[in-house]
């Protein structure tokens, strides 16, 4: 009788033992998890970004690559910053991140386009750009910033 | 008597324990398998998500990708919430415009995107098919036919089924030698300025199993139809309207009026934005000394009417959307008016 209750114990504690282990590589394959579909979720909100009709430089209806337009920006920056229907319609695009604008050449402007934030844990891009000055037909360098918040 | 009765109690306490940790180790081996199947389909639903955002923002590109075991369902609620699904796992379209048939299922998928240029892009669309769907474009000689025909087949990817026919070539009643179904689980017809005449048209029977929907499109408007259930011969009616080729569409490869609502409604509130984004360029244009002094004149009305209509329709989709194929055209002439000054263009 007191050999099968040793068995016993000893079997539920490796049970027991065992249990824990794999719950705990469960535990870590989910925050693995997490943060690939954080990445993923920045990638997409940064390719979302660059190609939108908003932003992006269009001459007769051809869009140029990796190209945004100056106006553009400060336009929605000025749009969703004064429009609560906008905030809620971007939303939809941008979620939980913040979306800034950083020209560098020729001289340098920042711009904070989108900002929802939720959470510590960011997830950041950054996106090489062209800027386009519509007004004088001239040509600036300058980055995306997509900081998703997880 | 004693050893005896410890004997049958250690078989009897084995018997029971072994059932126990058998049970238990059956009824975790089930929860797992739940869970990696949602776990699966979860995954399958990310990646559908990710694919969707890649495929909406490459304009005019047709890509054929593996279908999941599942198939995928879409659907639109009367109050446009719009989702997609893998098995058991729903997802939102948030800022997706997706047209597709209600349940696609087979091997492959076809996304296909084009973008609403009315006339500048306002946003991309979103087109899914595959394999197993088929579309039939009804036409006859009249120009208004003859002119959708044309677009239809400058733009349709050959990755979508088609067949151009005429009605006589669908009504079995008049013609013995009538089309009939390949098999095709789904099966659209579109009347292109053709009266669909429901009343009297009689299918083959090999369509009296098939999820069969119908869109008639004229140059003014377009009517859903949709099959009573799946083997009536009874259609419902549903009225919409259409401006720009990327709309037109968008009724092909909807599965319904809901879905074509909700999404032209979402694609209109965002057209409404971009025009607005536009407007406030052209004002800051207008307020430039340099461009004033290079005598480019900008036209303030149209592109806010543009966003009028944007957003009118984004609340509750109606003819007034087809003010905008005349706002388009007139757009246009004054971005080309501007590209021959050499001035910024609004677009």
């Amino acid at each position: 009788m007191f050999e099968t209750l040793a068995v016993l114990v000893v079997f539920f504690f490796f049970l027991i033992f065992g249990a824990s282990f794999y719950f705990k590589l469960q535990e870590n394959a989910l925050h693995r998890d997490l943060d690939k579909n954080t990445q993923i979720r920045a990638v997409q909100i940064a390719q979302k970004s660059v190609h939108l009709p908003e932003l992006d430089c269009s001459f007769v209806g051809v869009q140029r690559e990796n190209c945004i337009d100056f106006d553009k920006i400060t336009a929605l920056t000025a749009l969703l910053m004064s429009s609560d229907a906008a905030k809620i319609e971007y939303f939809k695009s941008f979620e939980y991140s913040t979306l800034r604008f950083h020209q560098v050449y020729p001289e340098s402007v920042d711009y904070t386009i989108y900002d929802r934030k939720q959470g510590d844990s960011t997830t950041a891009l950054q996106l090489p750009v062209v800027v386009y000055h519509a007004i004088d037909g001239s040509y600036g360098f300058g980055y995306l910033e997509v900081l998703v918040y997880a | 008597m004693k050893g005896q009765f410890e004997v049958q109690f250690n078989w009897v306490f084995v018997l029971i324990a072994g059932a126990v940790i058998l049970a238990f180790f059956f009824s975790i081996v089930l929860k797992q398998r739940a869970i990696s199947e949602q776990r699966l389909e979860l995954t399958l639903a990310g990646e559908l998500d990710a694919i969707t955002t890649s495929a909406s923002v490459a304009k005019g590109a047709a890509q054929r990708i593996s279908l999941p075991k599942a198939g995928l369902d879409f659907t639109c609620s009367d109050e446009c919430s719009c989702t997609f699904s893998v098995g058991s796992v729903t997802k939102d379209y948030r800022d997706k415009l997706i047209f597709a048939p209600s349940h696609i299922e087979g091997d492959t998928v076809v996304f296909w995107s084009l973008d609403w240029q009315i006339p500048f892009r306002a946003t991309n669309l979103l087109f899914v098919t595959n394999d197993r769907i088929k579309y039939f474009f009804v036409h006859d000689d009249s120009a208004e036919s003859e002119q959708l025909v044309g677009k239809v087949k400058a733009l349709l990817p050959e990755q979508a089924n088609s067949a151009f026919v005429t009605l006589s070539d669908v009504d079995c009643r008049t013609n013995p030698n009538c089309i009939k179904n390949e098999n095709y689980i789904r099966v659209k017809f579109v009347f292109l300025n053709t009266d669909p005449a429901f009343g009297d048209l009689q299918l083959d029977d090999s369509f009296s199993d098939t999820e069969l929907a119908a869109v008639h499109i004229t140059p003014d408007a377009l009517t859903f139809f949709k099959r009573d259930s799946k083997t009536a011969t009874t259609f419902t009616p549903a009225s919409a309207y259409y401006a720009g080729d990327a709309t037109l569409f968008a009724a092909i490869f909807s599965a319904d009026e809901p879905m074509y609502r909700c999404n032209i409604q979402a694609a209109s509130r965002r057209l409404g934005y971009v025009a607005r984004i536009i407007q406030s360029r052209m004002e800051t244009f207008r307020a430039d000394a340099a461009i004033i002094e290079r005598g480019c004149a900008y036209n303030p009305e149209t592109i806010a009417r543009v966003a009028t209509v944007g957003d009118e329709q984004g609340t509750s989709l109606s003819s007034g959307l087809t003010e905008l194929r005349g706002l388009s055209l007139t757009l246009n002439d004054e971005n080309e008016a501007l590209l021959r000054q050499s001035c910024p263009t609004l677009y």
